[in-house]
Formats: structure tokens, C-alpha cells, sequence
């Protein structure tokens, strides 16, 4: 009896992997998906990323003074050599990847008021507010852009000025 | 005659899968900060956004747990989950029970890490589910029972269709077909290569061997299932390359663990096949 309970179970995840994909997306289907518990394995496809995305942010100071624009973490930069065995910054950057690309995606199905408080947006919000700065700051605001190789990159969502 | 490859396959996946898991772990630890409430992934803002449990006390224990400095201490069980499975399997195998709960017990920190955040996750982390699941099961489950077969066959038929899925949908690619995916894809900063994207630079025909042996390769690894032995141990080479390969261009090193760890169990779905067509 627990036998078949146990085959069936996986037997239905696999189903689910494949109708996550290929098929209707049923209530159950999505459930497990958030749960974990079903995978999604397209990887960089159908259309794979293939630009660059950069984050960067700057300062508003007291005396009204506008800091120049600061790429956040070394989103600019190249891996190190040895990323193929030890690549710490590689959840940080793929985080980093993903809250830039959801924010693109609501800024195209949001009002700019609902994008606002959006979660990427906050999170995104949140941390560039905590990040070690001089004294004096009093705003702050960021800025997405977008480039290809070898080309210069263009401005894709640039944000409200927030109080810090 | 199953019982000669029994052990085997799940003593390498446990070795393999939590190798990989120990790396990724020791990996979030130098780049716990991210976790703070100033990083990119804090709580303060997820907890708002994640979905919420409708059993309030579940809740509350969840908000605990992802806070900063439990979350990091989470982080740290999990590498001595991996650590104590990798030295189980090597030393004492035939640990069923201790091996499952632990297996288990890693499930149910990856579940963890997806209901804390969906961002910053990624195809590895998916594929570390699959295996420490179907691991659990067969570890779990009375031995030589069906029950304990599904959970061998389950790793072994989903890194299957990972393989068919993706080459699938790259195949549905525009850019996949005509050859110039993986030049812009080594072209970016996150995953690219400064080296190999400057070879497939305006050389459209090696870019288009590239992105075809992709889909081809993982379009027929379904075939390793039904080939004789010494063809599939070729065919598991050629996927170790493929993904050491990802891994040196890509800098994708948690996917080499993940993919591999599966490898045993696609070769005990194929004794598995073989020997019931005798």
C-alpha cells in the first residue's frame, strides 16, 4: 500500500514537470511548482539573456549636491578565473539578475504607483538605503540600464528620489 | 539481480549531491550579508511579499527561522547535513535510516530556501531537490521494495527530461537555431567569457556547432537509457564534459554537482530497462 502511495506520488511530480512545461499549468501543478517540489528546466531558453544588466544608484546631500552614479556590487565586472570551482558571488549576482528582470517585467504590466511597491523594487530599495555611504546623504535613487557587448549601455527604468 | 547495482548508485549520489551541497553552502556563507536586514534579500521586505501559511503558529516559527542570524544558522546546519551525509555514505552505507532522515533533512532546507526567496535560485538548486528527494525515498523505504525503486528511477527519469525539456525549448529558440545563443549568452557579464565569446565572435559557423551540439546532445540523452553499457558510460562522460564545461565558462559550478549526482541513477534506470526486456 505505501508502496504505490510513494510511486505514485513521484510518478504525479514527474507528470507535473512535464505539464509545468508543455501542458496547463492546473492549480496543483503551480502549487507544487511554488512549493518546490516540481522544477522548471528550460534553461536559457527559448530566449536566453544575452545582455547586460547593471544597477546603480546615487545620492541626493544636504546642500542639494548630486553624487555620481555608482554600479551596485561589481555588477560591471568580469567573473574571476577560478568561478569554476569556487563562485561565491554567483546566488548574489543571480539574485541581483532576477530583481532587475522582474522589476522590467512590471514596470510593462504595472501602474509606476503599484511598481513602487513592488517586492523587487523594495528589496532593491531597501538594500541600496543600507549601504555604507558618507555622511550627508538625504535621497537616493536608481537607475537600470541595459547593454549589449560592445555597445554603450541605455537607461531601461530609473527610479523616484526616496528619502533615506 | 537488481541487488549487485543497488547500493552503488545512491552511495554516489549521496557522496556527489552533497559534495555539491557543502560547496554552495560554504559559498552562501561568505556572502551571508545578503541575508541582512540591508541586503538584497531581507526578510524585513520578503516577509511582506512571500506567501503566507494559513496555520498562524507555522507562520510565526517561518518568520523566526528567516530572520538574519537564524537564516545564517540555518545555512550552517545545512553545510553539517552535507557534511555528516558525505561522511555517512563514505564510512557506514548501509545507514539506511540515518541516510534518509538526513536526505530528508536537506529537502527540507532547500523547500526552505524557495519559500524564503524565489530570487537569486536557480536550476541547481531544482535538481539538488529531485535528488535528495528520490534519495530519501529509497533510503526510507524497505529494501528491493518498489517503494524504494520509484525513489532512484524519480532522480533517474527527471534528469531525463531535464536534459529533453531544455533541449527542447531551445529548439523552440530563434537564436539556439541559428547559431548565435552562446556567443551572446558568453558575451554577459554574469555568465559569460571574455575568451571563448571573442572566438565565437562574428564566426557564425562555429557558434551554430556550438548551439546545435547543445540541443542534440540534450535532445538524445534519452537514448542512454536503452544503449548497452559501454555506450552509455560514454554518453555520462560526454555529460560530465558538458557540465564541467558550463561550469569553466559559465562559472555554473553547483550544476556540475547537481547534474552528476543524477548520473548514477540514470544508469540504474538503464539496468533497470535492460533487464526487464530479458
Amino acid at each position: 500500500m505505501l508502496d504505490t502511495a510513494v510511486a505514485a506520488l513521484l510518478a504525479i511530480l514527474l507528470t507535473s514537470t512535464v505539464l509545468y512545461e508543455t501542458g496547463p499549468r492546473w492549480r496543483v501543478v503551480r502549487a507544487l511548482f511554488r512549493l518546490g517540489l516540481v522544477p522548471q528546466w528550460s534553461f536559457f531558453a527559448p530566449a536566453p539573456g544575452t545582455q547586460n544588466l547593471y544597477l546603480l544608484f546615487r545620492d541626493i546631500q544636504a546642500n542639494g549636491e548630486v553624487t555620481v552614479w555608482r554600479v551596485v556590487q561589481p555588477m560591471d565586472e568580469d567573473r574571476p578565473a577560478w568561478s569554476f570551482a569556487w563562485n561565491p558571488r554567483r546566488r548574489l549576482r543571480k539574485a541581483l539578475l532576477d530583481l532587475i528582470l522582474a522589476l522590467e517585467l512590471g514596470r510593462e504590466e504595472m501602474r509606476p504607483d503599484l511598481l513602487k511597491l513592488s517586492t523587487p523594487y523594495l528589496l532593491i530599495l531597501n538594500h541600496l538605503s543600507c549601504l555604507a555611504r558618507p555622511p550627508g546623504a538625504r535621497a537616493t535613487e536608481f537607475l537600470v540600464m541595459v547593454g549589449n557587448p560592445n555597445q554603450l549601455p541605455r537607461v531601461a527604468f530609473q527610479s523616484e528620489r526616496h528619502r533615506l | 539481480m537488481i541487488e549487485p547495482v543497488l547500493n552503488t548508485p545512491a552511495q554516489l549520489i549521496s557522496l556527489v549531491a552533497s559534495l555539491g551541497i557543502a560547496l554552495s553552502a560554504c559559498e552562501e556563507l561568505v556572502m551571508r550579508r545578503m541575508y541582512s536586514d540591508g541586503g538584497l534579500l531581507s526578510w524585513r521586505v520578503l516577509r511582506v511579499a512571500r506567501p503566507r501559511s494559513a496555520l498562524p503558529w507555522l507562520q510565526a516559527r517561518l518568520d523566526e527561522l528567516f530572520r538574519p542570524r537564524a537564516y545564517v544558522a540555518l545555512v550552517v546546519l545545512k553545510l553539517a547535513t552535507a557534511l555528516t551525509l558525505l561522511t555517512l555514505s563514505l564510512v557506514d552505507p548501509h545507514a539506511r535510516l540515518a541516510i534518509g532522515l538526513l536526505a530528508a533533512a536537506m529537502l527540507t532546507h532547500l523547500l526552505l530556501m524557495k519559500r524564503r526567496s524565489v530570487y537569486g535560485l536557480d536550476g541547481a538548486d531544482q535538481m539538488f531537490a529531485v535528488v535528495f528527494l528520490g534519495l530519501a525515498v529509497y533510503e526510507l523505504m524497505p529494501v528491493g521494495s518498489v517503494g524504494s525503486t520509484a525513489g532512484l528511477v524519480y532522480v533517474g527519469a527527471q534528469a531525463v527530461l531535464s536534459y529533453l525539456i531544455a533541449g527542447g525549448a531551445k529548439l523552440r529558440g530563434p537564436s539556439w537555431r541559428d547559431g548565435s545563443a552562446m556567443a551572446g549568452i558568453l558575451s554577459t557579464k554574469i555568465y559569460g567569457n571574455t575568451r571563448a565569446a571573442a572566438m565565437l565572435k562574428d564566426r557564425v559557423a562555429i557558434g551554430r556547432i556550438f548551439c546545435w551540439s547543445v540541443i542534440t546532445f540534450e535532445l538524445t540523452f534519452v537514448v542512454v537509457l536503452f544503449v548497452d553499457r559501454p555506450v552509455m558510460w560514454v554518453m555520462l562522460g560526454l555529460g560530465m564534459l558538458f557540465h564541467a564545461g558550463i561550469a569553466a565558462l559559465m562559472g555554473l559550478n553547483s550544476f556540475f554537482f547537481a547534474f552528476v549526482a543524477t548520473y548514477p541513477a540514470v544508469a540504474y534506470l538503464n539496468a533497470l530497462l535492460h533487464l526487464f526486456q530479458q
